[in-house]
């Protein structure tokens, strides 16, 4: 839609990445240049500090006991590279951070007040858009996830009422509100059925060309499906960052995945 | 010899749990039994006139009256005094406070749970002593004093309550707030207060059964047995509880003898609510809270 | 502004927290003139006569040590016995049924407890046994263990709780009996909860008031019997404050809550480094 983003160009360069919780090292050392070529999913065995990455790119592993770490990471937000983990940064405050770089969880996580409530609770909280605006917006990103015809007559009722995809959409719609550049998903679709995952893909794939997103998967037919670039992870490492070439063909990809676990 | 020993805990363990069921059931069908047939208009007014008594235009004798109302208002009050400060405490130490600095906190509002009703109401009686010695030598003994003294008595519930209704909330759910960029304080108040809502609610409903049934905090700071109506913040008032203890060890007429059981019965019923609900409240926050996994 | 919400949150905390302590400071000012004037070891004697100007606390001392262990030797092996019966050794239908009876135990109130004992366990104990008014240590253990019972047990189960379901199905594939189970196995791992229960038990135990007041017979006597009219601590407090003496046993009065508040802070800083250690240990597993 917007034609504002460069494809092919680096929007993330991380250097020497390390964090540990407790003493216990997560993350080791990672050097890694993303450029802006599609969603990029991570997957690797359990434990092998995924979603760990995934929180490091909006700093919430600050709020995990026992957490340290360093390195550096930069983000390409409005304007130019910004080093985001400078805790002492005044040009970046984290809200503002975490505001621009959105994120979705595994379970749908609605907060307990109605459909319309959840976003335009941190509307208002965040953005400090009137209200006019706010409804709007709201609009806006229910028919951007493709929630609205669902909702529209309920919005007053409680979030806890809609079906768990559902759930996750609005989530989705949630975070779109706060217009993010960057969108992180930590297994957006582990607590869904096939169907509902196989809609919220859909969805990832008709957003890829507004948001650069990055999604920890566990199901590799569905990185397969919606990944321009596939990043493997092993061990608090990255093993392999494979182009849309190297996995497309599924027997390769299963032999090179062999190899690595 | 090994096989007599595991039949003798096996035995003991049914022997323990029919013989306290026992002990339970004979209290209540007891309390039941001797107190129901006294519950009527008698018990609660005497001879007076109900509609006048309730309004205070005349003086009720040797009834529960004046004892309900000094309840209600020293419960109303102490849980005025309290929650504010209590679920402040609660947020404050789940959510805000430094790691070393909450030990140090905890610790002491661990030692205040711990301390004796009896030894908090002689603190309200020593701050009595300390007034009338320094500024204020006419102090007394009064329903805002014991008001004050239970409201410590039930901080600690309150600030452990809420601070454990805030903690049991999973991990993801407190990342939503940070996630999308709300500071610490929007999180508190925005998304975590609204689901932690019942379990604090529930601290607070057990914390007024507590008050309700505390007699050794009341007794040394200004409950007596026959003052009325409270008159006022610094009177004198009666007490459900303490009409028990006082009626167990004084009664002289077989009318007083009933009308103590059916006070006894009347607290019973009304702890017994104020629990119920607590864990009626308690019960349902778990069960939704396991139902989103 | 969200800076000074957290402030005020913040001296909310430190005000809850300091309580304790001027609690400690006013005890202790008022039992300060014992020392200046030597009274001190008075206070330690046998005999509690105020109007010959004897103070002496040790009958009390003695009475609330003797209620306290008393109670907890009863309630302990009770709450074990219905901790067992819940985890396996009853029939599973029961075992929500008394724990929910044990909950709501905690509702019942004290003075209610102690009312049920005058009319009911007293005389019982008066016509029975041919030692005096029924009024009595033996009562008094027995009312006080079943108010503190289901302190035991529900700190006992709180544990079991955590170790039993993990051990279930292991223990049971080895064919282990469910009491060799719980007996051998559960128990000894939940060594910790069955030291915080009885370290809690006793602290409940000896900061109660009202049953001590009402069924103990408050005599100011060293216990030599079960039959004995004994007086606690806690009713000792109760007792002068309503009598109203003169000022100078007062002081003694503060004395008694001193060593009360000491005895039970000492309880709950034993009970806290328990927890800390237990955490620690689980948290290396």
């Amino acid at each position: 839609m917007e034609p504002t983003r460069m494809k092919h160009q680096p929007f993330c360069i991380i250097k020497n990445l390390q964090v540990s919780f407790h003493g216990r090292t997560v993350l080791q050392k990672i050097n890694l240049t993303l450029s802006d070529s599609g969603i990029i999913v991570l997957v690797g065995p359990s434990g092998s500090g995924k979603t760990t990455f995934l929180r490091s790119l909006n700093r919430l592993n600050e709020h995990y006991p026992g957490y340290s770490g360093s390195g550096k990471i930069e983000l390409k937000l409005p304007g130019s590279m910004q080093d985001i983990q400078d805790i002492h940064s005044t040009d970046l405050e984290v809200t503002e951070l975490r505001r621009q770089v959105g994120m979705v969880f595994q379970t749908p996580n609605v907060l307990p007040v109605s459909i319309a409530q959840n976003i335009n609770l941190p509307l208002k909280l965040v953005t400090g858009l009137d209200k006019v605006e706010r409804e709007a917006r709201l609009i806006e990103v229910l028919q951007e996830v493709h929630l609205w015809d669902e909702v529209k007559d309920r919005l007053k009722e409680s979030s806890s009422r809609l079906s768990g995809g559902q759930q996750q959409r609005l989530c989705l719609a949630r975070v779109l509100a706060l217009k993010p550049k960057v969108l992180l998903l930590d297994e957006p679709t582990a607590s869904l059925d096939f169907k509902a995952s196989h809609r919220i893909e859909d969805l990832l794939i008709e957003l890829q060309d507004r948001y650069q997103i990055i999604a920890v998967s566990h199901s590799l037919r569905q990185a397969r499906r919606i990944a321009g670039q596939i990043l493997v992870m092993k061990e608090g490492q990255i093993e392999h960052l494979l182009k849309k070439e190297q996995f497309e063909d599924l027997e390769m990809l299963q032999k090179l995945l062999d190899e690595i676990f | 010899m090994n096989r007599l020993l595991n039949f003798g805990v096996y035995c003991w363990s049914w022997i323990a749990t029919l013989g306290v069921f026992l002990v339970v059931g004979l209290l209540l069908s007891y309390l039941l039994a001797q107190g129901l047939p006294t519950i009527g208009k008698e018990l609660f007014f005497g001879d007076a006139p109900a509609w006048e008594a309730i309004f205070g235009q005349v003086r009720v004798w040797d009834a529960l009256w004046p004892a309900c109302v000094g309840t209600l208002f020293l419960v109303l009050l102490a849980t005025l005094l309290a929650v504010p400060i209590g679920i402040s405490s609660g947020i404050y130490l789940a959510c805000f406070a430094p790691k070393s600095f909450k030990r140090v906190l905890s610790l002491l509002v661990e030692l205040l749970a711990g301390t004796p009703s009896i030894v908090m109401g002689l603190f309200g009686f020593a701050f009595i002593l300390f007034l009338r010695n320094t500024f204020f030598p006419d102090a007394n003994t009064s329903l805002l004093l014991a008001a004050a003294c239970l409201a410590l008595l039930i901080l600690p519930y309150l600030i452990f309550t809420t601070q454990a209704a805030l903690e049991s909330l999973s991990d993801e759910y407190r990342l939503i707030g940070p996630s999308l960029g709300f500071s610490q304080i929007q999180t508190v108040f925005h998304v975590l207060l609204p689901a932690a809502g019942r379990g604090i609610l529930s601290g607070v409903v057990l914390s007024i059964g507590r008050a309700a049934e505390d007699t050794a905090v009341i007794m040394l700071t200004g409950v007596i047995a026959n003052a009325g109506l409270p008159q006022g913040l610094f009177g004198k008032f009666e007490a459900l509880p303490f009409r028990i203890f006082y009626l167990a060890a004084e009664y002289q007429t077989p009318a007083e003898l009933d009308s103590a059981y059916g006070t006894a019965l009347v607290l019973l019923c009304l702890t017994g609510m104020l629990y119920g609900s607590a864990l009626a409240l308690h019960k349902t926050l778990e069960l939704r809270w396991n139902q989103h996994g | 502004m969200s800076k000074y919400v957290e402030t005020l949150l913040k001296y909310a905390t430190v005000f809850s927290a300091l309580i304790v302590l001027v609690l400690f400071g006013f005890l202790t000012y008022f039992t300060l003139p014992l020392f200046a004037e030597g009274q001190i070891t008075e206070l330690f004697s046998l005999h509690w006569r105020p109007f010959h100007g004897e103070f002496g606390i040790l009958p009390m001392i003695a009475g609330t040590l003797a209620l306290a262990i008393s109670a907890l030797l009863i309630a302990y092996p009770l709450g074990l016995g219905i901790c067992l019966f819940v985890h396996g050794l009853g029939p599973r239908w029961l075992a929500r049924p008394i724990l929910l009876l044990i909950h709501g135990m905690t509702g019942i109130p004290t003075v209610v407890y102690g009312f049920v004992a005058v009319f009911l366990l007293v005389p019982l104990l008066r016509n029975n046994f041919s030692h005096g008014s029924g009024f009595s240590l033996l009562a008094a253990s027995l009312t006080l263990s079943i108010l503190i019972l289901p302190t035991i047990v529900l700190l006992i189960n709180s544990q079991l709780e955590q170790i039993v379901p993990k051990l279930r199905l292991t223990t049971t594939a080895l064919g282990i009996s469910r009491i060799h189970e719980l007996t051998r196995i559960s128990l000894p791992a939940a060594s910790y909860g069955l030291l915080a229960a009885a370290i809690l038990g006793f602290g409940r135990a000896v900061g109660d008031t009202l049953i001590a007041l009402m069924v103990a017979g408050n005599a100011a006597q060293i216990p030599g019997s079960a039959f004995d009219s004994i007086r606690t601590l806690t009713a000792h407090i109760a007792l002068v404050v309503a009598t109203d003496s003169q000022s100078t046993t007062y002081h003694s009065l503060f004395a008694c809550g001193l060593i009360l508040f000491l005895t039970t802070a000492s309880v709950n800083l034993l009970l806290h480094r328990i927890k800390h250690r237990a955490c620690r240990e689980t948290n290396y597993e």
